[in-house]
């Protein structure tokens, strides 16, 4: 692994103009029409990375200012690095419940799929013509683009027709065709779905590509500029595969055409209409004529938007849309577009069964307030089971004590990546008594208040402190040991204090089934904990110690003579062990689907590997030499 | 395999399966109840479907009868609705009448398999349009005064299009 490295955080590459984009006149004329081709300024937000916040190696911080990789292929730490891939988060069973990469508990929900994201500025406002998204490892895994204009306004640009697929090792500058924005855009939303993936996709840059200065009026410019047009239909018919200068190569040939070519061009090249369904008309049967209950059925098999789409059809349908058993799971994180106060004032009284509801990624950049979420959860908080906040930067330390005062039966509660709460904002969450499922992820909880959740929610099954730079390893798992002896899955990617000495107190835990202590470096294996550990945990399915380079033969070992379930093995970088322990791994734990073996010295070897893919096809293996 | 006949509200009388037409807990209630199934030649009158309903019933049944018993309800499974199989996909491509006949039928005749992925049909029928575009598709009147109107677009105002 290379040493962490910074790039260029202004990605300014000068707006230019047409036809006179080379002598960057500047300010220009303003009759000019003018491209901007512009790289992220800042990152706004994300959900998940594989790096920690104490360095710039593989963050999200990665895909600000210029491509520094593209067109190199590989994993590369001056990138940013998705932190799951693969249907593997999914995959564990039973456990997989419990897992934090996971979509909604409901299996058709529209958020399905919609598993990382990230949100950049931009340095100025425009009419987006194209984006540009550098995918340097294990690309194809943009769902949707979504344009913003930094009030919490989202337009969707593109969306995945399909769910994603993996085109192939090669880097790629993704730039699909966009939809028109209604309104000038400064920042741009990216989200990913990567379960097509084989291993972790990596951001090079994300170009955004516009006309500037912006339009006063909210019309469009692009239906109204032929010039623009024609760029777009142009670059569509080139396909994907242009650099970004060529839009500012084709701005110079522009000049040399007349506009009415131009106007001629982009006249037979307009949009086609929008195609309805014939519809046969000689129902015997018509909707109105079915019984209240079998419309109830249908609207149960409806989606929230569709179904507040159906409570404007007719004064039925409406009546019907308001039932409140309708609402008991209510997923919002898919229409993070369009929430706001307004949703939540309207969708409150309809909410008195909600057992089930998330508002990941939900109300940001001013979009919902505080005190409308507040007030929200005062109204629907007490019928509450499952609540889930990642990413809704909204709830801040009221929020939080409403939350804990509204909704104390809550069994699963996510703050993953709610960043802004500070440590002291946690410790009113010490009035939940029943949480099993507890996702911190990212956040800057301290010590103390999570001691204080561990004790006070003595049924916890899971735990999430990947990535919480304020809490210590050591400590945290005591605690745990001490008062949750039920825990089923801890992730702890991430804790530099963790040491032998904790992953002793986690021998306490004899039902764990998920651990991940992936980079958590101060583990030193050679002290014997993780031989320990596999005898005290024998239903462990899935142990991630990526990076941990003391793990040795003795450890795979007594994994393979000692955890007959293990299906998910992370030993990324470790130096010393070999090919026998692996071999013997693969023989007795039969279960194994994924082994990353990756930058492990002594297993480079493709003839091994090919070996291992010939004899256990049911497992995926994860190696950097695999290419 | 024994058999039983089932009339149609038009009086057309087919012969089934007792074991197919147990897939339906009104025929499987009668049946029970009332100890039909010695009585080779009773009739069960179905007054509520008619033949050509009748008819696709059954070959709904007769090809879904080694399907595994319809689990419990489970309100979250009741969300999905992409997992329509082929076959039921190519054997639901029938006009809207047929259509909500089937579910009539299917209501009546209490057959949870065939219910379900009729209502999944009109529901990914309904998924993803406008409210005037459901209007269109089923032929549904707006029967709203303009208040009332008014008050239900501004309470979902925050989900209009964009």
């Amino acid at each position: 692994m290379a040493v962490d490295a910074v790039k260029a955080k202004d990605g300014i590459n000068g707006p230019r103009a047409v036809g006179d984009w080379r002598s960057g006149a500047w300010p220009p004329d303003p009759s000019t029409v003018l491209f901007v081709e512009q790289y992220a300024q800042r990152v706004l937000d994300f959900s998940a990375q594989y790096g920690s916040d104490a360095s710039f190696s593989y963050t999200a911080a990665n895909c600000l200012g210029l491509p520094a990789q593209f067109p190199s292929y590989g994993d590369s730490p001056q990138t940013f690095v998705l932190m799951s891939y693969g249907p593997f988060w999914e995959k564990l069973s039973p456990t997989g419940q419990y897992t934090s990469q996971r979509g909604c508990t409901y299996p058709d929900c529209p958020c399905h799929g919609y598993l990382n994201f990230v949100d950049l500025l931009y340095p100025h406002s425009v009419i987006g013509i194209a984006i540009y998204i550098y995918e340097t490892y294990n690309p194809g895994c943009v769902r949707e683009i979504w344009g913003g204009d930094c009030l919490g306004n989202w337009t969707l640009l593109w969306r995945s027709p399909s769910d994603p697929e993996f085109p192939g090792h090669q880097p790629r500058a993704f730039s699909p065709p966009l939809l028109e924005s209604p309104w000038p855009i400064q920042m741009v939303r990216v989200i990913f779905d990567h379960r097509c993936a084989t291993n972790h996709p990596e951001i090079d840059a994300v170009a955004l590509l516009g006309s500037y200065p912006q339009t006063t009026t909210h019309s469009s410019l692009l239906a109204s500029n032929p010039i623009l047009r024609m760029v777009l239909d142009l670059r569509i018919k080139a396909g994907s595969s242009q650099d970004p200068g060529f839009l500012a190569l084709l701005g110079t040939n522009l000049s040399t055409t007349s506009l009415s070519e131009l106007q001629t061009f982009a006249e037979s090249s307009s949009c086609e209409p929008i195609l309805t369904a014939n519809v046969s008309l000689e129902c015997q049967s018509s909707f109105a004529s079915l019984p209240r209950e079998v419309l109830f059925m249908i609207f149960q098999r409806l989606d929230l938007w569709s179904l507040r789409k159906c409570a404007r059809v007719c004064k039925l349908f409406c009546d019907i849309a308001q039932d409140p058993k309708l609402y008991s799971n209510v997923c919002l994180k898919s229409l993070f577009h369009s929430v706001c106060d307004l949703t939540l004032e309207s969708l409150a009284p309809k909410m008195t069964l909600t057992t089930y509801l998330n508002l990941s990624w939900c109300g940001n950049y001013g979009k919902i307030s505080s005190g409308a979420l507040a007030t929200f959860l005062a109204t629907i908080g007490s019928s509450l089971r499952q609540l889930r906040l990642s990413n809704c930067h909204v709830a801040n330390a009221p929020v939080l004590t409403q939350l804990a005062r509204s909704c104390s039966d809550l069994v699963e509660l996510n703050l993953s990546n709610c960043h802004l709460l500070d440590s002291r904002d946690f410790s009113t969450l010490s009035e939940l008594r029943k949480l099993k499922l507890l996702n911190l992820y990212r956040t800057r909880i301290g010590q103390r208040e999570l001691n204080t959740l561990i004790r006070s929610n003595e049924g916890l099954l899971m735990l999430n402190v990947s990535a919480c730079r304020l809490i210590d390893g050591d400590e945290t798992a005591e605690a745990l040991s001490v008062h949750c002896p039920n825990l089923v899955a801890l992730e702890m990617w991430r804790n530099s204090s963790l040491t032998w000495s904790g992953v002793d107190s986690l021998c306490q835990l004899p039902f764990l089934r998920e651990l991940d202590l992936g980079w958590c470096t101060s583990v030193d294996a050679t002290t014997g904990s993780l031989v320990r550990l596999t005898q005290k945990c024998p239903r462990l399915e899935k142990v991630f110690l990526t990076a941990h380079r003391q793990t040795t033969d003795r450890d795979i070992l007594a994994m393979a003579a000692k955890l007959p379930r293990l299906e998910q093995l992370d030993i990324m970088g470790t130096k010393n062990v070999g090919v026998g322990a692996i071999r013997t791994l693969l023989r007795d734990c039969s279960r194994l689907s994924l082994l990353d073996v990756s930058y492990c010295e002594l297993l480079e070897d493709p003839l091994f590997l090919n070996e291992l893919k010939t004899f256990y096809p049911a497992c995926h293996f994860v190696s950097s030499s695999n290419l | 395999m024994p058999t039983i006949k089932l009339q149609s509200s038009d009086g057309e009388v087919f012969p089934v399966d007792v074991e197919i037409a147990k897939q339906s807990v009104t025929i499987k209630t009668m049946l029970d109840d009332l100890g039909m199934e010695d009585e080779e030649e009773e009739i069960v009158p179905l007054p509520n479907v008619n033949a050509a309903i009748l008819k696709k019933v059954i070959q709904w049944a007769t090809y879904h009868k080694d399907d595994p018993p319809a689990p419990e309800d489970d309100e979250n499974k009741e969300k999905r609705t992409d997992d329509i199989t082929s076959w039921d996909a190519d054997f639901l491509k029938v006009d809207q009448g047929t259509l909500f006949e089937l579910i009539l039928a299917s209501n009546y005749l209490d057959i949870k398999g065939l219910l379900d992925v009729t209502c999944k049909t009109v529901a990914n029928m309904i998924k993803g349009k406008t409210p005037e575009e459901i209007r269109k598709t089923f032929n549904i009147k707006n029967d709203f005064t303009p208040s009332e109107e008014e008050q239900v677009r501004k309470e979902n105002e925050w989900c209009e299009e964009k």
